[in-house]
C-alpha cells in the first residue's frame, strides 16, 4: 500500500528495462549493418532481436505484473475514459503502462516481431545472403520478403517517432517524466499505490532460456532432428 | 509536296523500285537500315520484360542450387540442372541490353542508366559472368561438392559486383 515515498514505487523491473533498452540499441545498430552491408553483423543482431522479442511476450504472459498484457491491455472504453481523463487534467496516474500506452507497447511489438520475423525469410538483392529461414520459401517469396522488410523498417520509425512524441507530451505539456522511471525502475507517486507485484527470478531464467534456445535454434536455419 | 522531299522523288537520278515508284537509292538504303531492326527487335518493353524475367530465372535457379547445398546430402542432378539454367541465362544478358530499354523508357526497373553510359564497363561484367557460370556448370558436371560450393561462391560475388555498379538498392 505505500507509495515508496521518496524512493518511489518500484514499477518496472530490470528485465523490462533491460529489453526496453536493448531495443534502442538495436534498431539503429541493425539499421547502420543493413544500410552499410554487414550482413553477417546484420543476421547476429536480427537474431538477439528475436530473442529479445520472444523473451518479452513471455514476459508479457508470466513476468512481473507492469508487463503482462493482461494487466496493461485494455479495452476501448478505458482508452475513451483515459483519454477523457488526460484532457480534463491531472488524472490518476496509471501504475505501470496507461490504457492509450498499451497500445503503443502492443504496436511496437507487434511491428518488430514481424519485421524480425520477415527478416528471417528474406534474401539481399545478390541472393548470396539470406535470413536463416529463406530456404523454407521460394525465390519469388525471399525477394519480396526484402521489399517488405523495408517497409516493415519505415512503418517502425513511424511508431518510433509516435512514442517519442509521446513522451515529450507527457514531459512538458503534462510535467510527467516517464524516461526516468524506466531508467530507474521506480516512480514517485502524489498518492498511495499499491506496488506491482515482481516477479521472482526462476520466471526471468525460464523465459530467457526459452528465447534464447528459440532463436539459436532458429539461427541454425531450424534444423528438425 | 514541299520542294524539299520532291527532289527525294525525282525519277532522273539512279534509283530502286519501291512500292511501284522509282526512288533514290540512299533513301532506300536508309529505309532498309530503319525498317531491319523493327523488323528484328522486340519493341523496349517486351525486351525489359525479357530480360527481368531472365535475371529472376538465374535468380530462382541460384537459390534453388543453395538450397539444396545446405541439404546434408545434396542431389547432383538438381544442381547440374540449375548450373545448366544459370549458365544458359547468363548468355542471354548481353543481348538484353540494347539501346533505348533504359530507365529513359519510364518502365518500372533497377538498371541503371550507367549500363549505356559512354566507357561503361557493363559488357565486360556480363563477359566476365558467363565465364563464372560456365565454371559453375563444369564443376556440377563433375559432382565434386567442394568445387560446386567454390564455384557457387564466386557466382554470388559475379552477381554482387556487377549490381553494385549496374544496379539501384
Amino acid at each position: 500500500m505505500a507509495s515508496g515515498g521518496r524512493a518511489g514505487t518500484a514499477i518496472w523491473d530490470w528485465p523490462v528495462r533491460l529489453v526496453h533498452w536493448s531495443f534502442v540499441l538495436l534498431v539503429p545498430a541493425l539499421w547502420a549493418s543493413a544500410e552499410f552491408g554487414n550482413i553477417n553483423a546484420h543476421r547476429i543482431l536480427g537474431l538477439v532481436m528475436l530473442g529479445l522479442v520472444v523473451f518479452r511476450l513471455l514476459w508479457g504472459l508470466i513476468g512481473s505484473e507492469t508487463a503482462r498484457f493482461s494487466q496493461f491491455v485494455k479495452g476501448p472504453d478505458a482508452v475513451m475514459a483515459y483519454l477523457r481523463g488526460a484532457r480534463g487534467g491531472p488524472n490518476t496516474p496509471a501504475v505501470g503502462h496507461n490504457p492509450l500506452g498499451a497500445l503503443s507497447v502492443l504496436a511496437l511489438l507487434g511491428l518488430l516481431a514481424t519485421q524480425v520475423s520477415i527478416g528471417l525469410f528474406t534474401q539481399d538483392v545478390d541472393g548470396l545472403e539470406s535470413g536463416p529461414l529463406a530456404y523454407l520459401v521460394s525465390y519469388d517469396t525471399a525477394d519480396a520478403a526484402r521489399g517488405w522488410h523495408e517497409l516493415g523498417f519505415n512503418l517502425l520509425l513511424a511508431l518510433i517517432a509516435i512514442h517519442l512524441a509521446a513522451i515529450a507530451y507527457y514531459q512538458f505539456a503534462k510535467r510527467e517524466n516517464l524516461v526516468r522511471p524506466m531508467i530507474t525502475g521506480r516512480r514517485v507517486f502524489d498518492q498511495s499505490v499499491r506496488a506491482p507485484m515482481m516477479a521472482p527470478i526462476w520466471r526471468f531464467a525460464l523465459c530467457a532460456s526459452i528465447a534464447a534456445g528459440l532463436a539459436w535454434w532458429i539461427g541454425q536455419s531450424a534444423p528438425l532432428p | 509536296l514541299p520542294a524539299r522531299l520532291r527532289s527525294i522523288d525525282d525519277n532522273e537520278r539512279p534509283g530502286v523500285e519501291i512500292m511501284g515508284v522509282k526512288r533514290n537509292v540512299g533513301i532506300a538504303a536508309i529505309l532498309a537500315m530503319l525498317a531491319m531492326p523493327v523488323a528484328h527487335a522486340a519493341k523496349p518493353d517486351q525486351i525489359i520484360a525479357k530480360r527481368q524475367a531472365n535475371f529472376k530465372q538465374i535468380g530462382r535457379s541460384f537459390k534453388a542450387m543453395r538450397d539444396e547445398l545446405q541439404e546434408e546430402a545434396p542431389a547432383t542432378a538438381v544442381l547440374r540442372t540449375n548450373a545448366q539454367t544459370i549458365d544458359q541465362a547468363a548468355r542471354q544478358i548481353a543481348r538484353l541490353f540494347p539501346r533505348n530499354t533504359g530507365p529513359e523508357t519510364g518502365i518500372k526497373m533497377e538498371a541503371l542508366a550507367a549500363i549505356w553510359a559512354p566507357g561503361s564497363t557493363f559488357s565486360a561484367e556480363a563477359a566476365s559472368f558467363t565465364k563464372l557460370t560456365a565454371s559453375l556448370r563444369a564443376a556440377a558436371a563433375s559432382g565434386d561438392m567442394a568445387r560446386i560450393k567454390a564455384a557457387t561462391g564466386a557466382l554470388g560475388g559475379g552477381c554482387k559486383s556487377c549490381h553494385d555498379k549496374f544496379k539501384a538498392d
